[in-house]
């Protein structure tokens, strides 16, 4: 399984990474339990700096499409079918929109849903 | 036969195969690579102007020339001044070194041109295989296990001669010299497989197969430097310290001739030097 990432696009480069290894578990070129490069080697082979590499690792597993398991490297999540289907923008957008929504009928301007959710942000 | 005529004779050859044969078959595959693959149709494989390389290829060719001269001058001085023995084989180590800095320029020179393509590579696109390397992959399983079962058994030969009174530490100095090189060998292995991408327009498996080559040619070499090593040291036991000079020198063709083992020119892809980048490179 190939992967190819293009520093000519506006996507940023960890997405495109991303996206690929998505793409290949739906598509079933990546099953559960495959085995997946090192970070290091990922990065080097596409010659990218390697925090790009582990950022897209990280998101990754944090959306259990991937798992690492210390000196067994990393591998595709027995779960990585159904968890890459799921495109965590859109699901933070619905939240948010929805939340927005109702402060908005709860009385509170945008200024103020603006300075709290940066507060918020900040002291998370 | 003689001992010193003996020592003569595998010098003579050592000249010969290292430094006429090996720098021979060297630029046959270099003037190959010229003219079936000339900068017209495969313009990234020539980051600067052909000629240049021609003129290194052929400081190369005289280098070795040089070196050879050299050699002979050796033997001759080896005859005309009488042999105690002692010193040959040192004299013949940096002999072996002489002869091998050529193949170091190459290496240099190797470095030098690949820094050169990633400089003029207007590739944006890059491509990798989602699949971890292991060092099974290039090299059998047999293989591996051999080049351990040999250190195993250096190591208890090492402890085996200690019984013998024999000096420098009973050789554990070797067995610390020889695993500081092995630290080295592996280290080499590492880059090759995880490190950086040295020709950016290389195809994967074409770098598999230079991954390949180079750790098959270092577990041989490692092989050969442990049973020389043993060798060495059982001249020192039984008193056959003469034979020393003749085995440095045998030990250094079996060197360059696993140093020699190249990929076959026909086995590689030389499409991707071509203009338009190919489909998967």
């Amino acid at each position: 399984m190939r992967i190819q990432i293009d520093t000519n696009l506006s996507t940023p480069l960890f997405k495109q990474l991303m996206d690929q290894i998505k793409k290949a578990v739906m598509d079933g070129l990546l099953k559960p339990g495959n085995p997946l490069p090192s970070i290091r080697q990922l990065a080097n082979d596409l010659e990218l700096n390697h925090n790009t590499v582990a950022k897209a690792y990280r998101i990754l597993e944090r959306d259990s499409v991937i798992q690492t398991k210390g000196y067994r490297g990393t591998s595709i999540h027995a779960d990585a079918i159904q968890n890459s289907t799921v495109n965590m923008n859109d699901s933070i957008t619905t939240k948010l929109s929805e939340t927005i929504k109702s402060l908005r009928e709860s009385g509170a301007t945008d200024s103020e849903i603006r300075i709290a959710f940066s507060n918020v942000m900040k002291n998370q | 036969m003689n001992i010193d005529l003996l020592l003569y004779i595998v010098l003579f050859s050592q000249i010969m195969f290292l430094s006429y044969y090996y720098p021979r078959k060297m630029l046959i595959r270099i003037h190959t690579i010229f003219e079936n693959y000339p900068p017209s149709e495969f313009p990234k494989l020539y980051p600067e102007s052909i000629e240049k390389y021609k003129k290194s290829a052929k400081r190369y060719q005289v280098m070795n020339h040089l070196i050879m001269v050299l050699g002979f001058g050796l033997i001759l001085w080896f005859y005309v001044t009488p042999r105690t023995g002692g010193w040959d084989q040192v004299i013949i180590f940096w002999y072996f070194m002489i002869q091998f800095l050529p193949n170091i320029g190459i290496e240099l020179w190797a470095i030098k041109y690949h820094n050169a393509m990633r400089l003029l590579n207007q590739d944006t696109q890059k491509e990798a295989v989602l699949q971890p390397r292991r060092l099974t992959d290039f090299v059998s399983k047999n293989l591996l296990g051999t080049v351990i079962l040999i250190y195993v058994i250096f190591v208890g030969f090492i402890a085996y001669v200690d019984q013998f009174d024999y000096p420098w530490f009973g050789g554990y100095l070797n067995v610390l010299i020889i695993s500081g090189v092995f630290l080295f060998f592996g280290l080499i292995i590492y880059r090759a497989m995880y490190g950086k991408v040295k020709n950016p327009h290389q195809s994967y498996e074409d770098r598999k197969i230079d991954i390949q080559t180079l750790v098959r040619q270092i577990l041989s070499i490692a092989i050969a430097v442990m049973l020389y090593a043993m060798l060495q040291n059982s001249l020192k036991v039984f008193g056959l310290e003469s034979f020393k000079a003749i085995s440095i020198s045998l030990y250094f063709h079996v060197i360059g001739f696993l140093s020699m083992q190249w990929p076959r020119l026909d086995f590689l892809n030389f499409d991707v030097y071509k203009d338009k980048p190919a489909l998967t490179k």
